[in-house]
């Protein structure tokens, strides 16, 4: 059998918005979406990518990132709602701490926090009515990159009722070999206007084109969720162990 | 989390709680020095403050779980607390207060393996959706609209589960020791509390000062956090620059009240006509 090309890479499914800043150091933010379901298993993802001829320190800990180097300013219709989360409260965030982290990054290098179930972020952004999100990394005395704003919320429907996974339309997947029907389902979810695949636990695996109707299988050995689409070329492959999207892109 | 995280700076492992200091508390003593800062003829805002006692319950749902590993009150939570602060060497350090006491926010046992089923997920959605100041509006009293709300109340944490030594639930304490809720439409849930355990519990936190508060730096931190947190529902979100002010967003501690001084522009935003946490349009 002929070996599938790649042809390209959707990016439409995590929304990324960069911004160069003054010294080159640049701060992307990568959203799953717009909307986020309370307790969205797909992660957050801020880099921090070093342009300058200069060396950054960085803390790779992502709990002590929160805390001291990485920001998110999040946009609120009611910011007085919820205590803040290390991840908005300035406390430890100054050159005093960070000037100690053990970790650096060179020129030319970028660094990526990965951030999964982002409870506290979701939980906070549901009560202050979260509205836009910009993710700020500090990288030297009170000098700090920052992303460009993004819209940002939590569905309100997520919230209400008994939640929108569990509501929304099961997707049954079929054993790879067998074509039997199996266990494993996945979601499709219609968040913010838009269709979205998501697997049971609530890890986004792709956004749907108007009129792309998914057809799914799993192989249980490998533990890979294949989603095909019967008005394309499109192909989504998802690794439950890795809890990662391998691939969301078109076959020649 | 190894034994050594598990001390504090003096290598104490249980009971670093603050009890000399908190020994001190008396709530009257503690209202009437913040009525006496908000009428003092030079420091204060002007104010006479009245206030009226009344027992603080937890209403509404419990927070947490009947099934998951016993809490003692539903609401409440007493066994090992941790509090986290940063050394500074850069890591997390765990202070663990032996059967410490804490009011419940989030169960986040039920984020976590073994208990993060599909089914408890979708219990911690339901109980994370309650807004974080329901208690106050659900402590109300009908009669006293006109007075704004603020509990007292030990600790609030989080409750978590340690692996250090099986699955042995924790609370982990939260940062905020004080805070005021202020809404842009729904007065019900404004108002502010302030933790008065953990105040005390504060002084190994603090960067560069490696010993508790003393029993008049307790309670001077106390009456400065309880004066801050009203003055919040009276002038709004708002700090202001001088560290001396009021409404510094810096903590005067070790000297608390003893330090701050109102200044003119903080006395000049207070709103007794439209504060926060009662009606609007009620007079004062």
């Amino acid at each position: 059998m002929k070996k599938p090309t790649i042809m390209g890479l959707l990016c439409a499914m995590p929304l990324v918005t960069g911004a160069m800043q003054s010294d080159r150091v640049v701060v992307s933010l990568t959203m799953p979406g717009e909307e986020m379901l309370f307790l969205e298993m797909t992660p957050v993802v801020v880099t921090l990518s070093n342009g300058t001829d200069r060396i950054i320190p960085i803390i790779k800990d992502r709990d002590l990132a929160l805390r001291i180097q990485i920001k998110l300013d999040i946009g609120a219709v009611e910011p007085n709602a919820h205590s803040p989360i290390p991840a908005t409260d300035d406390t430890y965030k100054k050159w005093l701490y960070l000037s100690k982290a053990k970790d650096t990054l060179n020129p030319g290098e970028s660094f990526s926090w990965t951030f999964p179930r982002f409870t506290d972020l979701t939980v906070f952004s549901y009560h202050v009515k979260a509205t836009n999100i910009t993710a700020k990394v500090l990288v030297g005395d009170n000098e700090w990159g920052t992303s460009a704003p993004m819209l940002f919320s939590i569905n309100k429907e997520d919230i209400e009722g008994r939640g929108l996974l569990k509501e929304s339309p099961e997707v049954y997947c079929y054993d790879a070999k067998t074509k039997m029907q199996t266990e494993t389902s996945i979601r499709r979810v219609t968040l913010g206007g838009k269709s979205f695949l998501f697997t049971n636990d609530g890890t986004r695996l792709c956004e749907l084109s108007e009129g792309e109707t998914p057809e799914a299988s799993f192989d249980s050995e490998k533990g890979i969720i294949s989603v095909s689409f019967s008005n394309g070329k499109r192909s989504v492959r998802y690794d439950i162990h890795q809890k990662k999207v391998l691939l969301d892109g078109y076959q020649k | 989390m190894t034994t050594d995280d598990m001390k504090d700076k003096k290598g104490r492992t249980d009971d670093i709680g603050n009890p000399a200091a908190l020994s001190a508390y008396s709530f009257n003593a503690v209202m009437q020095q913040v009525a006496q800062f908000y009428c003092h003829p030079t420091r204060g805002l002007g104010i006479d403050l009245y206030w009226v006692r009344k027992d603080f319950t937890a209403f509404g749902p419990p927070y947490t779980p009947e099934f998951l590993p016993p809490v003692e009150h539903l609401e409440r939570f007493s066994g090992e607390t941790w509090q986290i602060f940063l050394d500074t060497s850069l890591s997390y350090v765990t202070n663990t207060l032996s059967v410490g006491q804490s009011q419940i926010r989030y169960d986040n046992r039920l984020l976590t393996p073994p208990f993060d089923t599909p089914e408890n997920l979708d219990l911690f959605r339901e109980l994370a959706k309650r807004p974080e100041s329901a208690f106050l509006q659900e402590s109300r009293d009908p009669l006293l609209k006109q007075f704004v709300k603020l509990v007292l109340v030990d600790r609030r944490s989080d409750l978590e589960l340690s692996s250090a030594s099986g699955p042995v639930s924790a609370a982990k304490l939260r940062q905020d020791n004080a805070k005021a809720y202020i809404f842009s439409t729904d007065h019900s849930m404004e108002g502010a509390y302030v933790c008065v355990v953990s105040v005390s519990d504060e002084g190994v936190a603090l960067p560069n000062i490696n010993r508790h508060y003393t029993a008049n730096e307790f309670i001077n931190e106390l009456v400065w956090a309880v004066a801050h947190e009203l003055c919040h529902l009276l002038v709004g979100t708002q700090h202001y620059p001088s560290s001396t002010a009021l409404m510094t967003d810096t903590s005067p501690a070790p000297h608390g009240i003893q330090l701050i001084t109102a200044e003119s522009a903080e006395i000049h935003d207070v709103n007794l006509k439209n504060r926060h946490s009662v009606s609007q349009g009620e007079s004062p």
